[in-house]
């Protein structure tokens, strides 16, 4: 009796232990076309307009179509998507046909009421009791009109140049006007799915997973590559890493730099990705500060070895930019424009000039706002201070502290993204007198320049905006309110066994079949 | 009873100042437009969205406002997502209770015995090992012991889901990093308490009248020796609702402790004040219960308060 309760006890204990080990070893199973995908953080509102984020990013080029759309793997050239054709009407005018046999994921056909409730009033800011974030990209349509019902014409209250790019990205992805009204509240919008793109969503936690699905009715060439792609938060970076390389994750975004060497050491990881159109760099405050000087600040950017830091930081994986511009400007970038020189020497005589002094020069940075901040202020620090310079890292916790407008205040990091592939979308965004860091009293916007960025927002010769674009460079080198660094970067972790991966030069993630190849 | 409404008018005062702290805290030293809508925004969008979050109110105003909301039990809305701040804290409560309740269980199970067992063999290698032991759980810090692990189980042995909740074999790294510093706690705890009652005069009469060593300690000793750790666990779970931020965050659960952190980087007021409220009146009521059962566990402090309460009605009469 005692030895069969033993044997019975035993044969409980090796049943107990082989689910315990089964369990330990088999992790959830892996659907051959599922993606599961590591972020820092899901968005907490999936409407554009509403959102202007990275977190934002990674997920909307999956949701929704634009009417046109930048072709990036072709120099960032504009192809059709929710319209076929376009053409401008008159420099104030664009007209777009409208494809026909679009659906959204609720069902709704596409047709040019979507397209009006897309750009209409409270999707551009001008409720003031739903803020988002359209008006500095889409404030200048004045009005919108259904030709018929495929057709739209879109009224602009100034000639622009980038007209037609704004609706080719953030924020004028197109919503279904049915969402739109059935929707209780904004907010309550700002949660759903509006979309036509090639996923649909399944569910959305605010803080947790995001879960997208193939959209079966899909009208585009590029198809969703996965049946279901489940974006799960994971803030902290070697959680990341760890759930890549063990296998519970197919890719991670945002590594640094410090990590290829653990991941690509892995016979199953692989980093994807590089330069993005966004250059990262300082802001100085040319006002009220010890650097009002232009010759201070010229010589500052002279300090700075842009090679060394690219390869220190970046393991050379990111690029030295010519300039305020960006690969994508296309027809606009300017080739021949030298790299921004690094010539101690020469910055030693601009400060000696100056009278400089040795005055505390006060640099308000964060430690990880950006790829590789804290590391990149303490290097550059350092050839501030082989020519001469005191500079001084203060360390903040958020924007508020950095953007005080104290009178220490003297540099400040910043990253600027090309909204469109033009100098309109980055450098005169940036630097002109309607943007943020002029409103702030960073700096003012000389008069003559000022004229220049008037005739590079109004003229449509390309010619003329290129020679235009390249005097306000030259300008700018004299009496510069910044300094670029390098093009920053985005890296993505891969699960190499599983599949591969073609970056863009964007934030965006590209989850179609032009992005991802399963093995 | 008067003691108890005492502890209880304690509890709301210091509740109340923690939210007046936190509030003005977190107001002076961010304005949530711009943290969340980041450097790279327009002017216009950061004037839209303080304008409609009252945000251009004096700061005074603004918190005159949520108390309010308060008192009507509206804990506000989030900033980041227009929902309901006490809704998305209740959502991610189970998820942190989850991790808490078997780490105390865990910190319990495992710590006691060490304690005792260190207790019992005082001054010798058990011993020393054991106080070494704890010290080394108390002193690693959380995040490092996590990585360590998640490298170790998830990347090398390929064992366990380093993230989230996969299955019940989710819980073993978070619950284990978190239990290390409870076990310590609890260890070196029962340790001293035991070391304390052993050297009463009580002890000494009992081994005089020739009852075992094992009795001594289970039947004399111990019962003595849980008063103080039931104060520990009533102040440990605090303690762990704290580690589990750091915890979740490591191994990418979506509690309120990960909540809490996302909330205090974004100045998304209504939510940190919603996690404080209820954290602080789940303190507040795990120090009530280990007072309650003080009366249980030691009849001499039961009839403690009770004079006390005689004298003091003396007093008063008199």
């Amino acid at each position: 009796m005692n030895q069969s309760r033993l044997k019975a006890k035993s044969l409980v204990l090796i049943v107990i232990l082989s689910a315990g080990v089964a369990a330990l070893s088999g992790n959830t199973p892996v659907f051959a076309r599922d993606l599961t995908i590591a972020v820092p953080k899901n968005p907490d509102n999936l409407d554009p307009a509403t959102e202007n984020s990275n977190p934002n990013l990674r997920v909307v080029l999956s949701l929704y179509d634009t009417l046109v759309r930048f072709d990036y793997r072709n120099d960032g050239k504009i192809v059709p998507g929710l319209a076929t054709e376009w053409k401008a009407l008159d420099p104030k005018t664009l007209e777009f046909k409208l494809r026909p046999g679009v659906v959204f994921h609720n069902g709704d056909t596409f047709d040019a009421n979507d397209v009006i409730a897309t750009f209409s009033d409270v999707r551009l800011g001008r409720d003031k009791s739903v803020p988002t974030e359209s008006e500095e990209f889409l404030g200048g349509i004045e009005r919108i009109k259904a030709v018929d019902n495929m057709t739209v014409r879109i009224h602009i209250k100034a000639v622009d140049p980038i007209a037609l790019d704004r609706f080719a990205t953030f924020p004028a992805q197109i919503i279904s006007e049915t969402a739109l009204k059935q929707a209780r509240s904004y907010n309550d919008f700002t949660k759903l799915d509006a979309g036509s793109g090639p996923y649909a969503l399944v569910s959305h936690e605010i803080g947790g997973a995001t879960v997208l699905k193939k959209f079966d009715a899909y009208w585009g060439e590029a198809q969703a590559a996965a049946d279901k792609v489940t974006f799960v938060t994971v803030p902290e970076l070697s959680t990341r890493v760890a759930g890549l390389l063990s296998g519970q994750f197919d890719m991670i975004t945002e590594i640094g730099t410090d990590e290829f060497l653990q991941i690509e050491g892995n016979p199953n990881g692989a980093v994807a990705g590089g330069p993005i159109e966004t250059l990262r760099g300082v802001i100085f405050d040319s006002i009220d500060s010890p650097i009002a000087d232009p010759r201070i600040r010229h010589a500052m950017n002279l300090a700075v070895d842009r090679r060394a830091l690219v390869k220190g930081l970046y393991d050379g994986r990111t690029d030295v930019p010519r300039g305020w511009q960006v690969k994508t400007f296309g027809d606009m970038y300017l080739q021949d424009r030298p790299m921004d020189a690094y010539d101690p020497q020469k910055a030693r005589e601009l400060l000696k000039e100056a009278s400089y002094d040795g005055k505390e020069i006060v640099w308000r940075t964060q430690h990880n706002y950006y790829t590789k901040q804290g590391e990149t202020a303490q290097i550059v620090q350092s050839m501030w201070k082989a020519v001469g310079l005191n500079v001084k890292l203060e360390f903040k916790e958020n924007w508020t502290q950095v953007l005080a407008d104290t009178p220490d205040r003297a540099i400040i990091d910043a990253s600027s993204g090309a909204y469109y592939p033009d100098p309109i979308g980055q450098f005169w965004r940036r630097l002109g007198p309607g943007g943020s860091f002029t409103k702030q009293k960073f700096f003012t916007v000389s008069a003559d320049m000022a004229a220049l960025g008037e005739e590079l927002s109004t003229s449509v010769d390309t010619g003329h905006r290129r020679a235009v674009f390249a005097q306000m460079l030259d300008k700018f080198d004299e009496d510069p309110h910044s300094a670029n660094f390098y093009t920053a970067a985005h890296f993505i972790g891969v699960r190499k066994d599983r599949l591969t991966y073609r970056a863009l030069p964007t934030e965006y993630l590209d989850l179609t079949t032009t992005g991802v190849s399963f093995r | 009873m008067n003691w108890y409404l005492f502890r209880l008018g304690r509890a709301c005062i210091t509740i109340l100042l923690l939210l007046i702290l936190a509030f003005f805290a977190l107001a002076a030293s961010g304005d949530p437009a711009q943290i969340l809508l980041g450097p790279d925004t327009s002017q216009a969008a950061i004037d839209a969205f303080r304008e409609k979050w009252g945000l251009t109110l004096p700061l005074w105003q603004q918190f005159l406002i949520y108390l309010n909301g308060l008192l009507h039990m509206n804990f506000g809305l989030s900033y980041r997502t227009g929902e309901s701040a006490l809704a998305l804290v209740l959502d991610r409560i189970p998820v942190t209770l989850s991790l808490v309740l078997p780490t105390i269980l865990l910190s319990i199970a495992l710590g006691v015995p060490l304690g005792i067992l260190s207790a019992m063999h005082r001054g010798r290698f058990i011993d020393r090992l054991a106080i070494t032991l704890s010290v080394v759980g108390l002193s690693v810090p959380s995040f490092l012991l996590g990585v360590l692990a998640m490298y170790l189980f998830s990347v090398k042995l390929g064992w366990l889901a380093p993230s989230g909740y996969v299955d019940w074999s989710s819980y073993i790294m978070p619950v284990a990093t978190l239990s290390t510093v409870g076990i310590g706690t609890y260890a070196r705890f029962t340790r001293s308490a035991m070391v304390e009652v052993m050297s009463r005069p009580m002890i000494e009469t009992a081994r005089a009248s020739g009852l075992s060593e094992g009795i001594i300690h289970r039947v004399h000793a111990l019962p003595n020796a849980l008063t103080p750790l039931i104060t520990i666990t009533a102040l440990e779970f605090g303690h762990f609702v704290t580690y589990a931020a750091v915890v979740e965050n490591v191994f990418g659960w979506q509690g309120t402790g990960s909540l809490l952190i996302e909330s205090v980087s974004a100045r998304d007021f209504a939510v940190v004040q919603a996690i404080m409220i209820i954290t602080g009146v789940t303190m507040i009521l795990a120090n009530l219960l280990a007072d309650l059962s003080y009366g249980f566990i030691d009849p001499r402090i039961a009839d403690l308060r009770h004079r006390s309460a005689r004298r003091l009605r003396t007093v008063c009469e008199s």
